[in-house]
């Protein structure tokens, strides 16, 4: 059976940035539903793979496909379909938060009156405040509004709870998993927060020095993966384990190795000594990005 | 002292450091144009034009900070910004105090220099914090007592003054009290925020379409494609119509015309000879309204990249391919008007002491079809990334100097 068309993909993306390697032959797919977290440590290249995957960057070589076309040839339809939260949100700052969103209304067929209004009352965000004079944290709320009121086919935010509280984090969350379930909404996210990834994210993935260093579904992840550490007293082999992530060497001499879970009990034989743990998703961006 | 408690405050109060050391000399860049044009009997004027310099370089930060931090509850805000405003005006004045009592200039006492420096402060504090549009309104009432020379009164000069610190006074009281509109934006935070992102829109107040939008599903949308890539951009991309609708527009036409005809009138009852000082503050003036716009489609790449995804994601906007034409004809459609209207005032200011010939006529145009070309290449090449701040400078300077030059040479 096939697998359906991705609604978003990129192919081989390759990009440079100030003389510096932002991309490096980065390829993904989103299928409908999947509701994805981008993770990475700072300056890993989320945003640029999000610009280009929006086609607001145009990359080296590779190329971004959304809704089945080239990223750069998006129609009204298209662009309709898409939510985007930007990592700063601070286009039309010069209006207040009404007329904003007054602008936006007409231009969306599936603007939804009712999930704005029930947002701003939550979120206590008076629709005659100047955009200009609202908080990091409140500007942040107005764009992930402005994003989900079109109830898009295709949500994709970058970093969108760095400067929400934790109540308004939880309420961005809860409106993801809606959104995704009752509408169908696939979702990309860039996070630095791994609570909120395990708590909505199907899928997680993390991009290191400009490549995808692990793609993977989230609970599948969690069940398999496991940390082992390798004795000191015995010689590990140089070429990859089975099923091994990384390996890092540790101070008394021992080494660190990250290894799936079916790899590391049955396929290879562990040493006696060697010690099994299971492994958090923080605990896995660190062993991995570290 | 500023208090310790302040210190959120502190940041707004000048620019970056950058920023402050690029002012900073380009005021004394300016003290030291009149210190050196001081053996042509430079008028008393440009000394007013100097702190205006001032605020236009070094003092905007603050406004936007005023605006920014006013409604913070942190103790000595308040107190840190009305400091701040008090510390612009004394360095505005005192350091080219510093530099006339090393030349005094022939015939000018020193309270003549303090009353004009009084005068072009306060009445830069006046113009940058004054709504965009009616900013025409103070500097127009300096050039005009500049022009008739009134400036050389110091009682004249500290009662105008007095009126202009005021004015500024009861336009913050409604900024922050009883905010406007958004067109009601100070120029001065109008011009901070063009530095960072885009620029002010003029919008009707959401109490008259709150009920529509948040009742109504969908409406066939009524602007034109051009008209919402205008409303991204902001109000530096859009003609008066776009910015406050018909009667907006009518209204703007009304208080130029309303100038044209003061200065007319004015010219009238004292006819003088232009001063030195005229051809480059038009000159500049005029290079600036052009080559403004380049360096803020060119932020799109950098800076403001999120109105560059509003252009590029939003429903109803052009096509990507056909994006770079619709912002340029942004660009000259509403340059030309914003052109048409200085010259209104700048074109008096200039020609006070000769009829406007033919070949002046010629010339202006060709000089306002320069300036459009050039702009309109420069805005073409930010919106391909290709933004280069040298290659901005050397147009800027190049026109500066080709428009004294043209001034010079027709005029004298």
């Amino acid at each position: 059976m096939s697998s359906p068309s991705p609604l978003a993909a990129l192919h081989a993306i390759t990009m440079d940035h100030q003389e510096h390697r932002a991309l490096d032959g980065v390829s993904l797919s989103l299928q409908p539903g999947m509701v994805l977290g981008l993770v990475g440590r700072n300056g890993a290249g989320k945003s640029t793979l999000i610009e280009c995957l929006l086609g607001l960057r145009i990359p080296d070589q590779g190329q971004a496909m959304l809704f089945g076309k080239p990223a750069t040839q998006l129609d009204d339809s298209d662009k309709a379909a898409l939510g985007y939260v930007p990592q700063n949100p601070e286009a039309l700052a010069w209006m207040k938060l009404g007329s904003m969103l007054g602008l936006m209304a007409e231009l969306y067929p599936s603007w939804d009156a009712a999930l704005v209004e029930r947002l701003l009352q939550r979120w206590e965000l008076n629709p005659k405040l100047d955009l200009l004079k609202l908080s990091p944290g409140q500007r942040q709320q107005v764009a992930i509004i402005r994003a989900l009121a079109p109830r898009p086919r295709l949500l994709v935010l970058d970093e969108p709870a760095a400067a929400l509280d934790p109540l308004a984090r939880r309420e961005l969350m809860r409106e993801i998993v809606e959104l995704a379930g009752e509408y169908g909404t696939t979702v990309l996210f860039s996070t630095h927060i791994m609570s909120d990834l395990e708590r909505v994210a199907s899928h997680i993935a993390l991009l290191h020095q400009g490549r995808i260093q692990l793609l993977a579904n989230l609970d599948e992840l969690k069940d398999d993966l496991r940390r082992v550490v390798w004795p000191q007293q015995v010689t590990l082999p140089s070429e990859p384990l089975p099923g091994e992530f990384a390996r890092k060497q540790l101070a008394d001499g021992s080494w660190n190795l990250v290894l799936r879970h079916d790899a590391a009990s049955s396929a290879f034989k562990l040493p006696e000594q060697a010690r099994v743990h299971s492994l958090g998703l923080e605990d896995l961006f660190v062993e991995l990005a570290a | 002292m500023i208090p310790a408690m302040s210190k959120a405050a502190l940041p707004g109060i000048f620019p970056d450091r950058a920023a402050t050391i690029r002012g900073l000399l380009l005021f004394i860049g300016a003290i030291a144009v009149g210190v050196g044009l001081q053996r042509f009997h430079l008028a008393i004027g440009y000394w007013s034009i100097v702190p205006l310099c001032w605020w236009a370089v070094l003092g905007n930060g603050l406004l936007r900070a005023i605006w920014d931090r006013s409604s913070l509850r942190l103790p000595g805000t308040q107190r840190a910004l009305s400091q701040g405003i008090l510390l612009h005006l004394l360095l505005s004045i005192g350091v080219p105090l510093l530099a006339l009592s090393l030349t005094r200039p022939d015939g000018a006492t020193a309270l003549t220099q303090v009353g004009a420096l009084w005068l072009g402060s306060t009445f830069g504090l006046l113009f940058f914090s004054s709504p965009i549009l009616f900013s025409l309104v103070p500097s127009t009432v300096l050039a005009l007592s500049i022009k008739a020379g009134h400036i050389a009164n110091p009682a004249y000069c500290a009662l105008l003054g007095g009126l202009a610190l005021l004015g500024t006074a009861g336009l913050w009281y409604r900024h922050l009290k009883h905010p406007l509109a958004p067109q009601g934006l100070p120029l001065g935070v109008y011009l901070s925020i063009s530095k960072t992102d885009s620029y002010p829109r003029l919008e009707k107040l959401l109490d008259s379409c709150a009920p529509d939008w948040l009742t109504r599903s969908f409406q066939a949308p009524a602007r034109s494609s051009q008209d919402r890539v205008a409303s991204v951009l902001g109000p530096l991309h859009q003609t008066f119509r776009q910015q406050m609708g018909r009667t907006g527009q009518y209204l703007t036409y009304l208080v130029v015309a309303g100038l044209f005809g003061a200065a007319l009138w004015e010219q009238l009852h004292t006819p003088n000879t232009p001063s030195l000082l005229n051809y480059p503050v038009a000159s500049l003036a005029l290079v600036v309204l052009a080559l403004a716009p380049p360096v803020l489609v060119a932020r799109l790449h950098t800076t403001a990249r999120s109105t560059l995804a509003e252009l590029l994601l939003t429903p109803g906007m052009p096509q990507r391919s056909q994006m770079a034409h619709s912002i340029m004809h942004l660009y000259l459609v509403a340059t030309t008007e914003r052109l048409v209207l200085s010259s209104l005032l700048l074109l008096n200011w200039i020609t006070s002491s000769r009829d406007l010939g033919p070949e002046l006529i010629v010339a202006i145009l060709g000089f306002y079809g320069l300036l459009l070309a050039v702009g309109a290449w420069l805005v073409w090449r930010a919106w391909h990334g290709r933004h280069s701040r040298w290659l901005h400078g050397a147009c800027c300077l190049g026109l500066f100097a080709f428009g004294l030059g043209g001034c010079i040479l027709l005029l004298n």
